[in-house]
C-alpha cells in the first residue's frame, strides 16, 4: 500500500452557531486524485483551511505522513509540503507574474539581509535558482504565461490566466500535497478542458498528490480516483465517481427530498 | 448649465479664497513681489481660485461610455457666475470686517489692514465689487478652458510657471549666478525686493515659451528612439546606466553646496535628512505596507543614543565618543527599539497598528520628557553639547580618511574574496555558479588589501574636521548616508527580502499561506526602518548640537510619512524628489525652506496635501512604475465582469 | 520534463524559532504589564491600609474626577466607534471635530457672557451653547465626510485613515490659522456652578454633576435614537451589511452621513463639557482626547456603542487612578510574597517543561515561554524581588502615557474589546 499522505480524524470547526465541519474523517494516499463535492456551503472551503492552517481546527487531527498538524501557522504547514490554491482566485496583484512565482519560493531558500546587500555569489546564484525554477514552472503552462508575461502585473491577466498562476504559484513551493479549490471555476470548456489534462500532468509528471474541489462534474469523473461528498460538514459518502454519482444520498443532497409520491 | 453645480462651486470656490484670506497666508504672501510691483505672491495665491472653481463649475459629470457635451459659449456664462460667487464672498468677508471691526478679536487676520488692501483706494464697498468683478472675469476664463486652443493655454501655462518658478527659486537662482560671477545679471532679472523685473519677466517668458513649443516638435521623435532603446536593452545595460545615474547625482550632489550660500546649503541639508528617513519610512510603509506613525521614536532613539555617547554634557555617561563610534551603538540600539515596538504590533490589524505604533512614539517622547528618565535624558532641558571636539567649545563629525579607507578596503577585502571562492569552485565544473571576471576580482582583492593595511598603519593620514554647524559640508556627509540608504533600499527590494515584503503589503493572509513567515518578514521591515532613522536621528543630533524632547513630535512621522506619499509609496526617486519638493520648498516641522513664508501655513498645507493625494493620487506622484495601478484596483475594469462571469459558471455547474 | 519529480529533503515539522522568540517576548510583555498591574493594584491596598497612600477623599475626587472625564471619552469614543463599525476605518479627525466643538462653545459662551445671559439663566445659556457646540461639530464632521471620505468607500483600508489624519491636521491648523495658536478660555461660570454639593455622600462639583447629567440625557437620547428611529435603524442595517441594506432601499449615502452627523453631535456635547470643566481651549486640545477616546472605543470593542461608553469610563478611571496606583509601586514587595511567587514560576517552568516532553508543536511557543519567563521570573523573585520598590518621580507627568499603555494592553491580550467588536461583514478581518 502506498504511503498515507494525509489523514484527518474527526476534523471539526464552528463558526458561531455554525457547524462548518464536524468530524470529518478523510485520507489520501501519495499519487492519488481525490475530488472533494458537495453543495454550495457544504463545508469544503473550510476543510481546505483547516489543513492548511487558515483556520486551525477547533478539535480533531490532521496528520500529514504521519505527523500532527492541526494548528501549525500556514507558513509553516506549506514548508513542511502543502500548497493550495484559493476559491475566489487570491494573486499578488502588483507583482509581475514572475514575481508571483518567485515569491512563493521564500519558503525554500534563505538568503537574508547581508548577502543581499552585498550580492554575494551565494545570493547571485540563489536569486539565479529562485528565477530559473519559477520560469521553468511557469513553461508547464505552454505559452500562456510564458514571454513577455513575465513581466506583467498579475491584475492584467485574463481570469483563466490568474487560475494558472496561482497553480504556478503554488507549485513554486515544492509541495507534496497539492490542495485545489475549484481550479476550473470561471473557465469555459476549452480551458476547463485544458487543465484538467493539466492536473493529471501533475500527479503523473510533477508527482503531487492532490486533493482538488470541484463543481464541474465532467472535470471530477475525468481526473479523479476517488470522490469525497461533504455536505453541511458531514462526509456523506466517498467511492469511485460512478459510484458516488449513482448514491441516493448525494443526489438527494444536491437535489433535494423528492416530494413524496402518493 | 447646471445651476445647482455653478453656485455649490462658487460658494466653495469663495470658502477656500476666504479661508486663505482669514489665516492670513494672503496678507504674508503679499509682501512677495512675483512680478515688482505689478503682481504679487499674494495675488498668485489667489487668482486662481476663481479660475479653478469657474472651470470646475463647468465640467460635465458623464457616466462611462456617454456623449460629452462640446464646450458652447453658456460655458464662459457658467465660469463667470461661479467665479462671480467666489468674488462675491471675499467681499462680504471684507464688507463685515470693515463694518464690524471686533471680529478681529477672533479672527486674527480680518484686520482694517486687510480692509485696505482690498479696498483698491475706495470703500469697502468699491473694494467687493472690484473683487467680484475680478472673480467673474477670472471664472469666464476658467468656464472658457475647454473653448482655448491647446497651444495658447501651453503657453500661458508655460508663461505662468516659468515666473513663479523663477521668483520661488528666487535663492537659488540668485546663489548660482552670484557664485557664478554674474551679478548683473542677477541684478538685471531681480527687484532689490527680489521680485521679477518687468522686462526680464517678458524676456524669461519669451525664451521659456520658445523652449517649449520648439522641443515639443522634436520631443516625440526622441521618445521614440529612447523607447526602442529601452526594449533591446539588456539587464547589464539596465544597471550600468543606473550606475552611471548614480554616480553623476552624487558628484553633482557633493558639487552642489559650491554654488549656493548658507541659507540654501541649510535648506539642502534638511532635505538630504528627510530623504533619509523617508527611504526609511519607506521599507516600512511603501515596502512592507506597515502604517507606522510612531517613526519618529527611532528618529528620537538615534538622536538620544548619539547625544548621550558623544556629549560631555549627558547626564547619565558621557563617555564622549566620537561620531562614528557612536554609530555601531546607534544601530544596535535602533535594531532594539524596533524589535520591542513591533513584536507586540506584529499580529494586529494593519489600522491599529498605526494608531500603537502612535501611541509608542509619544510613550517615548513623554518618557524622554519626564522626571523619571531626567537622570538618562536631561528631561525637558535636552542634551546639549552633542559630538564637542575635545577641548572646544564647537561640536560636529572626525572624519578619518585612514579609517573610512580601511572601512572601504575590508568591504572590498570581502567581497573580492567570495568572488574568488565562488570561481575556485566554479571552476572545477561540479555546479553551476557564476564565475565572475577574474581581472575585477584580483583588483578587487589587491585594492582591499592595500586599503586595509594602509587605512590602519595611519588612520589619521588626513582628517576633515565637520562642525555641525557648517551646512555645506554637513550636507556632503549627509549625502554619503543617503546613498547608502538609497543603496540599501534598492538592493533589498530587487532581493527575495523585498518580495517577501511586497508580498505582505499586497495580501499578508495569502503571504503566509505561500510559506513567508510574517512575524520575521515584518520585524525584519521595523528593523531595517528603525535602523535608516536612527543614523537621521544622529545626523540630526550631531548637526543641531543640542536636542530636546520636542523636537520629537508626532508631526515629525506625519511629514515623513508625507514625504512618502507623495514622492509614491515604494518609489526611492519618489521619496528623493518629494523630499526636495516639499522640504525643499515649504521646510520641515521646524525647518524652513525656499520659500520662509509658508513658515506658519506650513503643516496646513501638508495636510491638504495629504487629503489630496490620498484622493486624487494614492500612487503618489513619482510611482514605482509597477505600482502605478496599485490603488486604483477599481480601475481593473474586467473584475466585475469576470466575476460575474464565475458566479454564472458556478450557478451552470453546482 | 517528463521524469521532472521535486527532489523533497526529509521535512520534518519544527517549531520556527524565530517565531517562538517572539512569542515568548509578547508573552513577557503580556506579564510585564499584568505583574505591575497587580502589583500597583496590591501596593495601593496595602500602602492605604497603612495609610501611606492618599486620603480618603482623595479617592473619591479620584473616582468622580475618572468618572466625569470618562464620560467624555464615552461620548467621543461613540463618534469613533459608529464610523468604524459601518465603514471600518479609524476617523483619525474625529478628536479634531470635537476640538471644533470646543472653539464653537466658546464663541458663543463669550457671547453669552457678555449679554449676561450666562449670569441670569444658565441652564438655558448652557443648552445654547451645547446646541450649538453639536451643530458646528457635527456640520464638520459631515462636510468632511462629503469632501473627503466619501470617495475613498471600497480603498484598500489605509486610504482613508491617511486621509483622514490629513483632514485632520488641515483642521489643526486651519483652525490655528483661523483664531491664533495661543490658549482661549471658556468664561467663568456662574458661582453655584463652582460650588461642591454632596450627592450620595461624595461632594462633587456643580459642573461635575451638570457633566453627568448632559452625558446621561444625550445617551438616553442616542440610545432611542439608534433603536427606535428609522433612521437608527438604517444606521444599524448599514452597519451588518452596505449591500444588503442598500439593496432593501436604504439609501447608504444618506446614512452614512447621518453616522457621522450624530458622532459628530455626541462629540460636539462632549466638547463643550470639555471646555466648561477645563476651561482652556488650543487648536491642539483635539489630539490626546482623542486618541484617548479610540483607546476607550478599542478597550470597549469597536463598534459595539455600549462598550464605547464602558470603554470610556474604565479608561477615564483608570487614567485618573493612575498616577496614584503608580506611586504605589514604591510599596515593597514582602519577602514571602516574593518567594512564594517564585516558587509558583518554578512549578510553571517544570509544567512547561513536562509539556515540552510531549513535542506538540503548536504549544511550543507557551511551553518556552513557561519555561523561560518562570526561571526568569523565578530568578529575580528570590534575589531582587523581595524589599523591591519603584519611585516614579512625578508620576502625573507620565499620566499620558497610561491611556496609551491601556490600548497597547488591550490589543495584546483582548484585542476585541470588553463588550466584543460588532462590524460590518465587509470588515470583517
Amino acid at each position: 500500500m502506498a504511503e498515507r499522505m494525509l489523514e484527518t480524524k474527526a476534523l471539526a470547526k464552528r463558526f458561531g452557531g455554525l457547524n462548518a465541519l464536524s468530524g470529518v474523517d478523510f485520507h489520501i494516499d501519495r499519487g492519488e486524485i481525490v475530488s472533494i463535492i458537495g453543495p454550495n456551503g457544504a463545508g469544503k472551503t473550510t476543510f481546505f483551511n483547516s489543513i492548511s492552517g487558515m483556520y486551525p481546527p477547533d478539535t480533531g487531527d490532521a496528520l500529514f505522513k504521519g505527523q500532527s498538524i492541526a494548528g501549525l501557522s500556514p507558513d509553516q504547514i506549506t514548508k513542511i509540503g502543502i500548497a493550495r490554491t484559493f476559491q475566489n482566485v487570491r494573486l499578488f496583484p502588483n507583482m509581475t507574474v514572475l514575481e508571483n512565482v518567485m515569491v512563493a519560493r521564500h519558503c525554500r531558500t534563505k538568503k537574508s539581509v547581508i548577502p543581499t546587500l552585498f550580492h554575494t555569489p551565494g545570493f547571485v546564484q540563489e536569486e539565479k535558482e529562485i528565477e530559473d525554477r519559477a520560469k521553468e514552472i511557469l513553461s508547464f503552462f505552454g505559452k500562456r504565461l510564458h514571454g513577455y508575461r513575465w513581466q506583467q502585473p498579475a491584475y492584467v491577466l485574463s481570469y483563466a490566466n490568474r487560475r494558472r498562476l496561482e497553480i504556478a504559484r503554488a507549485m513554486a513551493t515544492d509541495p507534496e500535497l497539492l490542495l485545489l479549490d475549484e481550479p476550473t471555476a470561471g473557465m469555459n470548456p476549452r480551458e476547463s478542458m485544458e487543465l484538467r489534462e493539466l492536473i493529471g500532468q501533475l500527479r503523473d509528471d510533477w508527482g503531487y498528490t492532490i486533493i482538488m474541489i470541484e463543481h464541474d462534474m465532467r472535470v471530477v469523473r475525468d481526473v479523479s480516483d476517488r470522490v469525497v461528498v461533504l455536505d453541511h460538514g458531514v462526509k456523506l459518502t466517498e467511492g469511485t465517481y460512478e459510484e458516488v454519482s449513482t448514491n441516493p444520498q448525494v443526489i438527494e443532497a444536491y437535489l433535494g427530498k423528492q416530494a413524496e409520491t402518493s | 448649465m447646471d445651476m445647482r453645480r455653478v453656485v455649490r462651486q462658487g460658494l466653495i470656490g469663495g470658502l477656500t479664497l476666504s479661508l486663505i484670506v482669514a489665516v492670513g497666508m494672503f496678507q504674508v504672501f503679499d509682501g512677495r513681489k512675483v512680478i515688482d510691483p505689478y503682481l504679487s505672491a499674494g495675488y498668485a495665491l489667489i487668482l486662481w481660485v476663481p479660475i479653478l472653481f469657474g472651470y470646475r463649475a463647468t465640467r460635465q459629470v458623464v457616466p462611462d461610455g456617454a456623449e460629452r457635451r462640446p464646450a458652447s459659449s453658456t460655458d464662459i456664462l457658467a465660469g463667470a457666475i461661479a467665479g462671480a460667487i467666489t468674488g462675491l464672498l471675499l467681499g462680504l468677508v471684507v464688507v463685515i470686517t470693515a463694518l464690524k471691526p471686533d471680529i478681529r478679536n477672533s479672527f486674527l487676520y480680518l484686520s482694517p489692514v486687510m480692509v485696505e488692501k482690498f479696498s483698491y483706494g475706495g470703500t469697502h464697498w468699491l473694494g467687493a465689487g472690484i473683487l467680484t468683478a475680478a472673480g467673474a472675469v477670472l471664472g469666464a476664463f476658467g468656464g472658457a478652458m475647454d473653448l482655448i486652443p491647446t497651444t495658447v493655454k501651453r503657453i500661458l501655462a508655460t508663461v505662468a510657471a516659468t515666473l513663479i518658478g523663477f521668483n520661488f527659486a528666487e535663492l537659488v537662482v540668485g546663489d548660482i549666478l552670484r557664485s557664478a560671477g554674474q551679478n548683473t545679471l542677477d541684478r538685471w532679472i531681480y527687484s532689490s525686493t527680489r521680485g521679477i523685473n518687468p522686462l526680464a519677466a517678458v524676456v524669461l517668458s519669451v525664451i521659456a515659451v520658445a523652449l517649449r513649443l520648439g522641443l515639443r516638435g522634436r520631443s516625440g521623435g526622441l521618445r521614440e528612439r529612447f523607447g526602442n532603446g529601452d526594449n533591446e536593452r539588456t539587464d547589464n545595460g539596465k544597471r550600468m546606466r543606473y550606475l552611471v545615474i548614480a554616480v553623476v547625482a552624487l558628484a553633482a550632489g557633493a558639487w552642489l553646496p559650491n554654488l549656493f550660500g548658507l541659507y540654501l546649503n541649510e535648506v539642502l541639508s534638511n532635505v538630504g535628512l528627510f530623504i533619509l528617513l523617508g527611504l526609511g519610512l519607506n521599507i516600512v510603509v511603501g515596502y512592507a505596507g506597515l502604517l507606522d506613525l510612531g517613526y519618529v521614536a527611532f528618529f528620537a532613539v538615534g538622536a538620544y543614543t548619539t547625544a548621550i555617547l558623544t556629549s560631555p554634557a549627558s547626564p547619565a555617561l558621557a563617555p564622549e565618543l566620537a561620531f562614528f563610534a557612536s554609530l555601531p551603538w546607534v544601530l544596535v540600539m535602533a535594531a532594539i527599539a524596533g524589535l520591542i515596538i513591533g513584536t507586540p504590533v506584529i499580529r494586529m490589524r494593519g489600522d491599529y497598528l498605526a494608531i500603537v505604533t502612535l501611541g509608542f512614539g509619544e510613550i517615548i517622547r513623554i518618557a524622554f520628557l519626564s522626571d523619571w528618565m531626567k537622570p538618562i535624558t536631561g528631561g525637558a532641558q535636552g542634551i546639549l553639547r552633542i559630538g564637542f571636539f575635545p577641548g572646544e567649545s564647537r561640536g560636529g563629525i572626525i572624519l578619518q580618511w585612514g579609517m573610512a579607507l580601511a572601512v572601504i578596503g575590508i568591504i572590498a577585502l570581502i567581497v573580492g574574496l567570495l568572488r574568488w571562492n565562488s570561481s575556485r569552485i566554479s571552476a572545477s565544473g561540479l555546479t553551476d555558479i557564476p564565475e565572475y571576471h577574474k581581472p575585477t576580482t584580483y583588483a578587487l582583492l589587491v585594492v582591499g588589501l592595500v586599503l586595509t593595511v594602509g587605512g590602519f598603519i595611519k588612520p589619521d593620514f588626513a582628517t576633515w574636521v565637520i562642525p555641525g554647524i557648517h551646512p555645506p559640508s554637513m550636507f556632503r556627509i549627509i549625502l554619503v548616508f543617503v546613498a547608502l540608504a538609497a543603496f540599501v533600499s534598492w538592493r533589498l527590494r530587487d532581493s527575495r527580502v523585498g518580495r517577501s515584503w511586497m508580498a505582505i503589503r499586497e495580501d499578508e493572509q495569502i503571504a503566509q499561506s505561500m510559506g513567508i513567515n510574517i512575524v520575521t518578514t515584518k520585524l525584519l521591515a521595523f528593523v531595517m526602518g528603525a535602523m535608516l532613522a536612527s543614523l537621521g536621528g544622529a545626523l540630526f543630533a550631531v548637526k543641531l548640537g543640542s536636542i530636546y524632547p520636542h523636537s520629537f513630535e508626532i508631526i515629525q512621522s506625519i511629514i515623513i510619512l508625507v514625504v512618502v506619499i507623495v514622492g509614491g509609496m515604494g518609489s526611492i526617486k519618489g521619496v528623493m524628489i518629494g523630499a526636495v519638493v516639499l522640504i525643499g520648498i515649504l521646510g520641515g516641522p521646524t525647518q524652513p525652506g525656499l520659500l520662509r513664508e509658508f513658515g506658519e501655513f506650513k503643516l496646513l498645507i501638508y495636510g491638504v496635501i495629504l487629503v489630496w493625494m490620498m484622493l486624487k493620487r494614492p500612487e503618489g506622484l513619482w510611482p514605482e512604475a509597477r505600482r502605478a495601478q496599485e490603488l486604483h484596483q477599481d480601475e481593473m475594469s474586467q473584475d466585475a465582469w469576470l466575476q460575474a462571469g464565475e458566479s454564472a459558471a458556478e450557478g451552470v455547474s453546482g | 520534463m517528463a521524469t521532472e519529480t521535486i527532489r523533497v529533503e526529509q521535512r520534518r515539522v519544527r517549531a520556527d524559532l524565530p517565531t517562538v522568540i517572539v512569542d515568548v517576548f509578547i508573552n513577557a510583555l503580556k506579564i510585564f504589564l499584568l505583574f505591575f498591574a497587580v502589583w500597583s493594584v496590591v501596593g495601593a491596598i496595602g500602602l492605604q491600609i497603612e495609610g501611606r497612600l492618599i486620603s480618603a477623599d482623595g479617592w473619591r475626587d479620584v473616582v468622580t474626577g475618572g468618572v466625569v472625564q470618562g464620560a467624555m471619552y464615552g461620548l467621543v469614543a461613540l463618534g469613533y466607534s459608529m464610523v468604524y463599525g459601518i465603514l471600518g476605518f479609524i476617523n483619525f479627525a474625529h478628536g479634531e471635530v470635537f476640538m471644533v466643538g470646543m472653539f464653537g462653545a466658546m464663541f458663543v459662551a463669550h457671547g453669552m457672557a457678555d449679554n449676561g445671559m450666562l449670569e441670569s439663566n444658565f441652564f438655558l445659556a448652557m443648552l445654547i451653547i451645547i446646541v450649538a457646540a453639536m451643530i458646528v461639530s457635527a456640520a464638520v464632521a459631515v462636510a468632511t465626510e462629503k469632501i473627503a471620505y466619501r470617495q475613498l468607500r471600497g480603498a484598500p483600508r489605509l486610504i482613508p485613515l491617511i486621509t483622514s489624519i490629513g483632514v485632520s491636521f488641515f483642521l489643526q491648523y486651519a483652525i490655528s490659522g483661523l483664531f491664533g495658536p495661543g490658549v482661549k478660555r471658556f468664561p467663568e461660570l456662574p458661582e453655584f456652578m463652582q460650588r461642591r454639593y454632596s450627592v450620595l455622600g461624595l461632594l462633587v462639583n456643580g459642573s461635575q454633576i451638570l457633566v453627568i447629567v448632559v452625558t446621561a440625557l444625550s445617551v438616553v437620547g442616542l440610545w432611542w435614537f439608534v433603536t427606535r428611529s428609522k433612521t437608527g435603524r438604517a444606521i444599524r442595517a448599514v452597519a451588518e451589511d452596505k449591500e444588503i441594506a442598500g439593496l432593501m432601499g436604504i439609501n447608504v449615502d444618506r446614512t452614512v452621513v447621518m453616522t457621522f452627523l450624530v458622532g459628530g453631535a455626541m462629540a460636539g456635547v462632549a466638547a463643550s463639557m470639555w471646555a466648561f470643566l477645563y476651561k482652556n481651549i488650543f487648536f491642539l486640545s483635539g489630539f490626546l482626547p482623542g486618541i484617548k477616546a479610540f483607546t476607550a472605543a478599542v478597550l470597549g470593542g469597536i463598534g459595539n456603542l455600549p462598550g464605547a461608553l464602558l470603554g470610556g469610563m474604565t479608561l477615564g478611571i483608570v487614567e485618573a487612578a493612575g498616577p496614584t496606583f503608580l506611586t504605589a509601586l514604591r510599596w515593597e514587595i514582602p519577602q514571602v510574597v516574593s518567594y512564594a511567587l517564585g516558587v509558583l514560576a518554578l512549578g510553571l517552568a517544570a509544567f512547561g517543561a513536562y509539556r515540552l516532553r510531549n513535542k506538540v508543536i503548536v504549544q511550543t511557543s507557551t511551553n518556552v515561554s513557561l519555561i523561560v519567563l518562570g526561571l526568569v521570573f523565578a530568578a529575580l523573585a528570590f534575589t531582587v524581588l523581595p524589599g523591591f520598590q519603584v519611585v516614579i518621580p512625578g508620576a502625573s507627568q507620565v499620566k499620558d502615557m497610561i491611556a496609551f499603555i491601556v490600548l497597547i494592553g488591550v490589543l495584546m491580550i483582548r484585542p476585541i474589546g470588553l463588550l466584543g467588536e460588532r462590524l460590518a461583514v465587509e470588515e470583517r478581518g
